[in-house]
Order: structure tokens, then sequence, then C-alpha cells
């Protein structure tokens, strides 16, 4: 008898990034640590497109212009994720409280401050896995 | 010290990197932006990407040095691309093979060094994306796979594939 336990499922994830080796060394750090896999965007409207083809367990997000009012929009349900799906706001180290707070106020948010180390990306998604409960993906801890 | 030994592909390798025709060309973004990257993700103050010539080392790329090459005797590169795997030294004083190694007891003064072979499309190791430091040091596991990762992006600038952006 196999008493082995089956492996979690990996996390599915929207990365939303244009810069090209950030955005790879993203997906493919957590895909090889088995953290996660993700699906690529570059921009607002191909982050839209994702959205709408699929559930994701989270999603990971360069804070520029128009995103906020897509994240808007799929906390009002527009996306077949579900409304409270975690967010992570990857933000330039100019800091602008305003627009961070904003972002803040959507909820089940946190940001992070560029440049960052991959491994503290890859930490806030673990808690974000740990906490996950919807899209029939991971279990709550 | 111990000078690396020659690869049994040598006379293949060598060809391989010349038919790039990337030996001692100005430096591109392409490499530029991966050796930036590696050096900020993995907190080094140098960062290369080092073309194996017969005997030479030439830096294609390079953050935090004006050293343009050296000779190959003396290159830690010219060990890493002997495997494909990821070439350590923690610490170069420690570790026979480097410990009188020019390099580490010079002005340069490596003590830590993390090297990922690069290779042409047939696979022939043409060089390494290195990290370098001044003080031992021992990457974690994001920090491996980090390099690992970059290792591949170079590996598709050298083949010349098209920026999947």
């Amino acid at each position: 008898m196999n008493t082995r336990a089956p492996a979690p499922p990996q996390l599915q994830l929207l990365l939303v990034e244009p810069q090209f080796v950030l955005r790879r060394t993203i997906v493919a750090v957590a895909h090889d640590l088995h953290i996660a896999r993700f699906q690529e965007a570059t921009s607002v409207d191909s982050a839209a497109r994702r959205l709408a083809e699929r559930p994701f367990d989270g999603i990971v997000i360069d804070m520029f212009d128009g995103i906020f009012e897509l994240m808007s929009r799929l906390r009002e349900g527009a996306f077949p994720s579900r409304p409270d799906t975690a967010i992570i706001a990857m933000t330039a180290i100019t800091t602008d409280e305003q627009r961070d707070a904003r972002f803040l106020s959507l909820g089940h948010s946190s940001v992070l401050r560029k440049p960052f180390k991959i491994a503290e990306l890859l930490q806030m998604i673990q808690r974000m896995g740990a906490s996950a409960t919807g899209n029939g993906c991971i279990a709550a801890s | 010290m111990s000078a690396a030994p020659v690869p049994p592909d040598e006379e293949t390798r060598l060809q391989a990197l010349r038919d790039l025709q990337l030996l001692d060309t100005p430096p591109e973004e392409r490499f530029d932006r991966v050796v930036r990257f590696a050096a900020e993700q993995l907190d080094v103050p140098i960062a290369l990407v080092s073309l194996l010539d017969s005997d030479r080392q030439w830096f294609k790329s390079k953050v935090g040095t004006e050293v343009l090459e050296t000779e190959r005797s003396i290159s830690f590169c010219a060990h890493a691309i002997m495997e494909h795997e990821l070439f350590v030294v923690e610490d170069a004083r420690l570790d026979p093979r480097f410990a009188d190694n020019p390099l580490v007891t010079g002005e340069l003064g490596v003590r830590f060094y993390a090297g990922a072979p690069v290779s042409a499309k047939g696979g022939e190791r043409i060089g390494t994306l290195c990290v370098i430091d001044r003080i031992p040091r021992k990457l974690g596991v994001v920090e491996l796979a980090v390099l690992d990762s970059l290792r591949t992006l170079v590996n598709e600038a050298i083949s010349g594939d098209p920026d999947k952006e």
C-alpha cells in the first residue's frame, strides 16, 4: 500500500510584470522550487485577458497605471477568480502612500517594494497559499 | 593552485564559441541586464558573463570590475565549465585549488565564487554567468535557483532566441 501523501497542488498564480528578467526569474524559481505555477502577463490588457480565461489562487502584479481599476473589477466578481483573491502588488522604490493606501483598501492585498529579493516574494506567496481557501486548489491551513 | 583541466571537447567547444562571434564585441543590454540582476539579487559586488577562449577568459558583460579579461590558467570559470551544474567556492582561501590564485591573493581579493556554465546551442559549455564576492558566502536554495534561472536567460541570449517579452 502506498502510504506516501500526495504532493500538495501548486498555487496557480497570475504574474503581471513588464520587466523581462524579473518576470522570467520569478516564474522559473517559483516553478523549480515547487512553490507556484504562474501565468504571465505584461500589461493591463493582457492581464485582463488572463483573468477572464480561468481562476487564479493569487495575483502578483506590478502597480502600473490601470491596474487598480482591473483589481477593482476582480473584487466586484468580474472574473472567474474569487473576489477575495489575494493580491501582491510590486511597486517601485519611490513611495506613493496615497496610491499604496488606495490599493490596500481593496483588501486581501499587500505591497512589496522594488527592488526586492526573490526569496521575499516567495515567502509572501507561501503565506498567500497558506490562507487560500478558494478556487478548489489549496486547502486552508 | 590547480589549473583547470581542459574539457574533452575543447576543440569543438572553442569552435562553437568562435562561431558565435561574441568575443571582443561591445557590451549588449541582453547580457548586461542579466548580470545587473544577478548582482542585485545575490548581493554581490561583481557579476560577469565570462567566455573561455583558448588561453584567456574574456568578459562579455560585467558589473563591479573594469577588468576585461584574465589568463585562463587562473580562471575559476575554467573549472566551472567542466560540469553542467553550478560551481560554487564558498571560501577560496580555504580551497587548495584556489588559495594561492592571484585572483584571490591579489587586488581583486576573490573569496566567494559561484558560476553557472552557459552553453552554445549545441551544448558546448563556452563560459559562465558568475558572481563573485570578497567575503566568504554560502548561497541559499532560492539564490541558487535564481542563478540557475538567470543562466537560462544568458543561454537564450547566446543562441539569439528572440526575447519572449
